[in-house]
């Protein structure tokens, strides 16, 4: 995935609009970064990547480049 | 472990559930959690009203009601059952085991085996091969009962959980299920059954407290460790997609079936389902689900059942319903309780 792919993904992901997310932005200063949220980010992690995203890894997450870099 | 038995029968399911439905959707619960939330928190969980018992109903009347409505229905008489069991996580008190007030409750004989076993989401298929291998040394019918009753308690907002335990509380339903299970030959079920203690404190319960549960990591085995289980369990046993009329899960909310069913690639209309109207229901979900869509069952079927939760434990079962198996769900709040004290 490129980055613009990725982002679009977590964009949907956390239900955002097209653009509102910032590469840097901080996990915590997202509103939508809630429990469910990240539940919903295991599974489609899983569906699109075919990774098993640890609930450590999961934690282990502070801001939006995090996740997209273990997107790679 | 694996199991395999070839002489036992589903004959009858009967899911019994408190009349009281509890609306998700409520201005007190928007009020804690902000409407947005609540909103989001039922659209993804897709659990929009649960049943929820009032007053001292307690789990052994929900029980004998389903029971009552089995033993008519398959005309079994009481006194030819020779195992009562009980699964739940809500007994009526600490001793005796909760399935001896419903011994009491009907002509059951006195030489046959009657305990509860304490287990959860798991405890239906769990159950299904607890019995069926109780059930070649120990008589020919047995009754498989399984679930759990919520209740709220004021309290809570006394002792500040409730807000905590708001999230778990619109996920849960009650509803405690009888099956009736015979010994009959060729009748085939195939079974696994897993435990992992390593996972025991994701979900649990202390004394005097609300039950608490590792959301994140609940979800992560439910979506790897359960639907790796199932598909091995599958080829394992030589059984395919077109080998399965219906899958039943166990119904612990919309997010965490529609990815096992996803990942799966289950067909939508394979894949039955009750959150929407009775929430998560712990043991009873899947028979509950089976009763609640017995018009899709009444010609029989072969049926996938999964059952996972706490333990953390889960469990899987394949087996073929006859055409004429009765399933039912009836409602009651009658109490027979009123005496158990004495």
């Amino acid at each position: 995935m490129t980055m613009d792919e990725k982002i679009e993904f977590l964009e949907e992901v956390m239900e955002l609009e097209e653009g509102d997310l910032d590469l840097n932005a901080s996990l915590e200063q997202i509103e939508e970064w809630d429990s469910l949220t990240k539940l919903a980010l295991m599974a489609e992690v899983k569906k699109k990547c075919g990774k098993t995203l640890s609930v450590d890894e999961l934690k282990a997450f502070k801001t939006v480049k995090d996740i997209c870099d273990y997107l790679e | 472990m694996m199991t395999f038995f070839d002489n036992i029968a589903i004959r009858g399911v009967v899911t019994a559930v408190p009349q009281y439905v509890d609306e998700c959707d409520q201005t007190e619960y928007a009020q804690i959690m902000g409407e947005k939330r609540l909103r989001k928190h039922i659209r993804y969980t897709g659990i929009e009203r649960r049943r929820v018992v009032m007053d001292n109903q307690k789990t052994s009347d929900l029980a004998i009601d389903a029971v009552r409505d089995l033993l008519e229905k398959t005309t079994w008489n009481a006194d030819s059952v020779d195992i009562l069991i009980l699964i739940t996580q809500a007994q009526d008190m600490l001793l005796p085991a909760t399935a001896m007030f419903v011994q009491r409750a009907f002509a059951f004989k006195k030489d046959m085996l009657v305990f509860d076993i304490n287990l959860g989401c798991s405890g239906y298929t769990t159950g299904l091969q607890t019995v069926a291998s109780l059930l070649q040394d120990f008589g020919s019918r047995a009754i498989l009962m399984v679930g759990d009753i919520r209740k709220y308690n004021p309290e809570w907002k006394v002792t500040g959980e409730w807000e905590d335990y708001l999230t778990d509380w619109l996920l849960l339903g009650s509803g405690i299920s009888a099956t009736a299970i015979e010994k009959l030959d060729n009748h085939r079920m195939y079974g696994v059954q897993y435990v992992d203690g390593d996972g025991c404190m994701d979900i649990y319960k202390e004394y005097g407290h609300l039950s608490r549960m590792n959301g994140d990591a609940v979800f992560s085995f439910a979506i790897n460790t359960v639907v790796d289980c199932v598909r091995q369990f599958m080829y394992d046993n030589h059984i395919t997609d077109e080998d399965v009329d219906y899958y039943i899960f166990h119904q612990a909310q919309k997010l965490i079936l529609d990815n096992m069913k996803d990942i799966l690639q289950i067909p939508d209309e394979k894949f039955l389902v009750s959150y929407k109207d009775f929430g998560n229901t712990s043991g009873a979900s899947i028979p509950l689900t089976m009763c609640v869509n017995s018009g899709q069952l009444t010609d029989g079927g072969r049926v996938l059942l999964c059952g996972f939760g706490v333990g953390l434990s889960w469990s899987v079962v394949y087996t073929t319903l006859e055409k004429d198996v009765y399933m039912n769900v009836i409602e009651s709040d009658h109490i027979y309780s009123y005496n158990q004290g004495k």
